[in-house]
């Protein structure tokens, strides 16, 4: 790659790349991200390329970063046609090219079926991705993340040439603040007041961070970025950096994130070529480099004081705050955190403008940058839905608009299963139940109801979900996951976990639900940082919408999701045809009985796991629980 | 200088003061476990709650030992919510370490249930961290540090182990708030007890007074760059 030596000089650059792209050449995109890469991608790509290699074809496969729609992979789109292939194998790979790029000829057995056995010819139109508007995700699909041309075609890096030639630090600042940007990765705090502040505060060096320490369970988003599209983050960043007035980068990423790790320091290497990072940059006079700093997976390192303890060689323990980041964050000097997706959208507000991103979303920030939540969000959607992955979507969209038309609705719905309840914002955010359905997803929103937006995690439940058992999980999941730094975090949870465990055993007592409610809000109001003032929410929302299932697991044992194993029974009711596949599946022998005859279960060996529930084609395994075994089991 | 309201009185307060130093400076009791002043604040155990607001904002609770007087700040420091959030944090350390004088006469102050509604444990350490804090800012031994994390985490030696570079000072025995780091002395040896660490003492020349382990002689020369007969007869007879 040529080093570009002025603003003008890479806009040329970026220009021929964007010429030499041919938006109707024959190209395969296939899905190389993490997940794709676990169902067997590498070698469906070796075999694309082998195979066309041998028949001297002019097609250029890509490995592209994630897509999104990590259970279908690995995941195939043919351009320019935009025909979509799922679970595709490397034995496939000569059918494809015989069929369908020789003669446009579909393969039925490569389609996206949906739960109704629709079917989906090309991407666009599949519901997972037809709901989605797909911004920082726009050139995942497209593009390899190793190759700086590719981003360079996309018209990748324009926003830093505009930026560097015909901004001044304050402009840039401004235009991030009036396009009402708020960070990802959980508080939401307006990313352009966040800059102002560190602009001005006293003190050199100043430091920009990038907050790629993603530790919700389920969550991947942060990953997904700087794996498919490094160079975006750093585009970013870049831009931050000069408006900020900073000469020095960290990324702060998980060393869990292998992949993300190499293609981010391919990007760097690949940037300092171009000219873009290191001293006098297109001889602007602005110096700017980025160094990637791994971290060991705390949780609570996301937290930014945390964090900056960290890269400090500190234990990763938050700070009280103030003083602020911005004025003495990394080594006492003033630093910008931003998540990794905030950075990501950086580019494109500058390329599009402020108007255009103002127009996605909700609110009116053009007084206040508070004032309301703009551009998209990535969602990790998970749980029992149908469709899991990675959305992006415009803020105020609805839940049922994610959960239904996105994610395709409830798993097994045909089963009688429906939606309970859906939690939002990682493991410390709160449970929202059916009757915000409707209401619109964005910062404030979310908190108004308990929960939050966090870093973008979105676990679906249904009704076989114990909703005492969801605190339970979270909880105990937090108190490991704390720094055990603050008296109500770390004793706090330690309660609350005991008091949960009991609870599920069915040894709740009635006093537990307001020494809960205590605690939380204890916890909510004096802990040290936004781990622990978040950490009560899965209990207290569960308790503000599930009461009645607090209750009914103290007075009678019952557990309305049917989970609790203590508090369960499996039976086997007359509708049993005597089919015999219960007692083949049963791991513990529990289930006896002939052929075509009523069977019969042993509770002293039934160890609960569900699997005769799961297997009975008849309906005539049931889940008793509270009262229901007294009258049935008579214990 | 800054002008505060304090309790709805008038006080000035010194740039860079923290709230807790203005209160103690005019008398106002503020309970405090993890604060000294020879140590940087770091707001840990959470005793010393208040509630506080700035230009009539919102109210928000905030550990005093750390936060600096801002101007048009008003504190409340035994507010209705302060006081209930700050028996909420002394009763759990009571049912963490329900043995210690110290807690209990907190707690007795502070009109505390006599008896915790949590199950009670045997802790004798309210894992303020003080110790650790004196250890390296004061000491600068650096021999203790906080272990694991969550609820697991636990005070001691580097990886649970007894501290190589304890030097025996006691200085975390002094400051502990609940006065679980134990020292035994005799003539031969100093113990502290917590963190498992024998250490040989040396004798004054002169009175023969088992002064100081030999340890921390090695240390402290190191440190000051001192002669070595500078350590060879106690403070005492030195003067």
């Amino acid at each position: 790659m040529e080093k570009a030596t002025t603003p003008q000089a890479l806009l040329e650059i970026i220009e021929k790349h964007e010429k030499a792209r041919d938006p109707k050449a024959v190209r395969v995109s296939v899905c190389g991200g993490t997940g794709c890469k676990a169902s067997g991608a590498t070698p469906l790509i070796e075999a694309f390329r082998s195979e066309i290699a041998t028949r001297k074809l002019d097609i250029e496969v890509i490995s592209t970063g994630c897509h999104g729609f990590c259970e279908r992979g690995p995941l195939v789109v043919l351009h320019p046609s935009g025909v979509f292939y799922q679970k595709v194998k490397p034995k496939d790979v000569g059918e494809i090219l015989d069929k369908t790029l020789a003669k446009g000829e579909i393969i039925p057995r490569l389609q996206y079926r949906d739960e109704n056995r629709q079917v989906y010819e090309k991407e666009k139109d599949v519901p997972f991705y037809k709901h989605q508007e797909r911004i920082v995700f726009a050139m995942n699909g497209h593009i390899d993340p190793t190759r700086l041309d590719h981003y360079l075609s996309m018209g990748g890096y324009r926003a830093l040439a505009k930026v560097l030639s015909t901004r001044t630090p304050e402009e840039v600042i401004d235009e991030v603040i009036r396009s009402g940007l708020r960070g990802r990765g959980g508080a939401g705090f307006p990313a352009g007041m966040k800059w102002k502040y560190t602009r001005v505060a006293t003190g050199t060096p100043k430091y920009v961070i990038c907050n790629a320490d993603e530790g919700d369970p389920g969550a991947f988003m942060d990953r997904s970025i700087l794996e498919g599209n490094p160079h975006l983050v750093l585009e970013g960043m870049i831009i931050g950096a000069f408006a900020i007035g900073s000469g020095e980068g960290y990324v702060y990423v998980r060393n869990e994130y292998p992949l993300a790790i190499e293609n981010l320091q391919l990007a760097i290497s690949q940037a300092r070529e171009l000219g873009i990072l290191g001293e006098n940059i297109l001889g602007t006079g602005f110096s700017f480099d980025v160094k990637i700093n791994r971290g060991g997976g705390a949780f609570v390192c996301g937290e930014a004081t945390a964090l900056v303890n960290s890269i400090e060689g500190k234990r990763g323990m938050p700070r009280t705050r103030p003083p602020r980041l911005a004025e003495k964050g990394l080594y006492g000097k003033p630093t910008n955190i931003n998540n990794v997706e905030t950075w990501a959208n950086v580019p494109y507000i500058i390329n599009r403008g402020v108007e255009w991103f103002t127009s996605i979303g909700t609110g009116d920030v053009s007084k206040n940058p508070w004032g309301g939540s703009k551009g998209t969000k990535i969602f990790s959607l998970v749980g029992k839905v149908n469709n899991t992955g990675l959305v992006e979507v415009p803020m105020g969209i609805s839940l049922r608009k994610i959960v239904f038309d996105i994610g395709g609705g409830i798993k097994d719905s045909k089963k009688g299963r429906t939606f309970k309840a859906v939690q939002t914002g990682g493991p410390s955010g709160g449970c929202i139940p059916a009757q915000y359905l409707d209401h619109p997803v964005d910062f404030d929103e979310l908190s108004k109801l308990g929960s939050m937006m966090g870093s973008g995690g979105m676990i679906v439940m249904d009704d076989h979900t114990c909703m005492v058992e969801v605190a339970r999980y979270f909880v105990d999941f937090l108190k490991e996951e704390s720094c055990g730094k603050c008296t109500p975090c770390r004793e706090g949870l330690r309660r609350m976990s005991e008091i949960l465990n009991r609870m599920v055993r069915g040894e709740g007592r009635h006093e537990d639900l307001e020494l809960l409610e205590d605690l939380g809000s204890l916890m909510e109001n004096a802990s040290v940082c936004g781990l622990g003032e978040s950490a009560a929410n899965p209990v207290l929302s569960t308790i503000k919408y599930f009461k009645s299932e607090y209750e009914h697991h103290i007075e009678s044992g019952l557990c309305d999701g049917r989970q609790c194993i203590d508090l369960i029974r499996y039976h086997i009711s007359d509708a049993c045809t005597g089919c015999t596949i219960c007692a083949k599946k049963c791991p513990t022998g529990a289930i006896t009985g002939e052929n075509k005859q009523l069977h019969k279960l042993d509770q002293a060996k039934c160890v609960r796991c569900g699997v005769c529930y799961d297997a009975c084609n008849f309906n005539a395994v049931s889940i008793l629980s509270g009262a229901e075994i007294r009258e049935k089991l008579g214990e | 200088m800054v002008e505060i309201l304090l309790n709805g009185q008038k006080y000035e307060a010194r740039a860079g003061e923290t709230i807790l130093e203005v209160a103690q400076r005019v008398g106002i009791d503020i309970p405090t476990l993890c604060h000294s002043p020879a140590v940087k604040p770091t707001g840990s155990c959470r005793v010393c709650l208040v509630e506080f607001s700035v230009r009539g904002g919102s109210k928000k609770l905030t550990s005093s030992c750390t936060y600096v007087v801002e101007p048009n700040m008003s504190v409340e420091t035994h507010s209705e919510r302060v006081l209930k959030h700050r028996r909420t944090v002394l009763e759990l350390l009571q049912a963490r370490v329900p043995d210690s004088p110290e807690l209990k006469k907190m707690a007795k102050d502070n009109d505390v249930r006599l008896e915790p509604r949590f199950p009670v444990m045997k802790e004798d350490c309210i894992l303020c961290g003080l110790c650790v804090r004196v250890c390296d800012e004061v000491v600068g031994a650096k021999a203790i540090e906080l272990n694991d994390r969550g609820t697991k985490l636990t005070v001691g030696g580097p990886f649970m182990e007894s501290p190589e570079d304890c030097i025996g000072c006691g200085a975390c025995v002094y400051v502990c708030p609940v006065n679980c780091i134990k020292m035994e002395q005799t003539a031969e040896t100093r113990k502290i007890v917590k963190w498992d660490r024998e250490l040989p003492m040396r004798k004054c020349e002169t009175c023969g007074y088992p002064f100081m382990p030999n340890f921390q002689v090695l240390r402290f020369k190191k440190w000051a760059d001192m002669s070595g007969d500078f350590f060879k007869i106690c403070p005492d007879c030195r003067k």
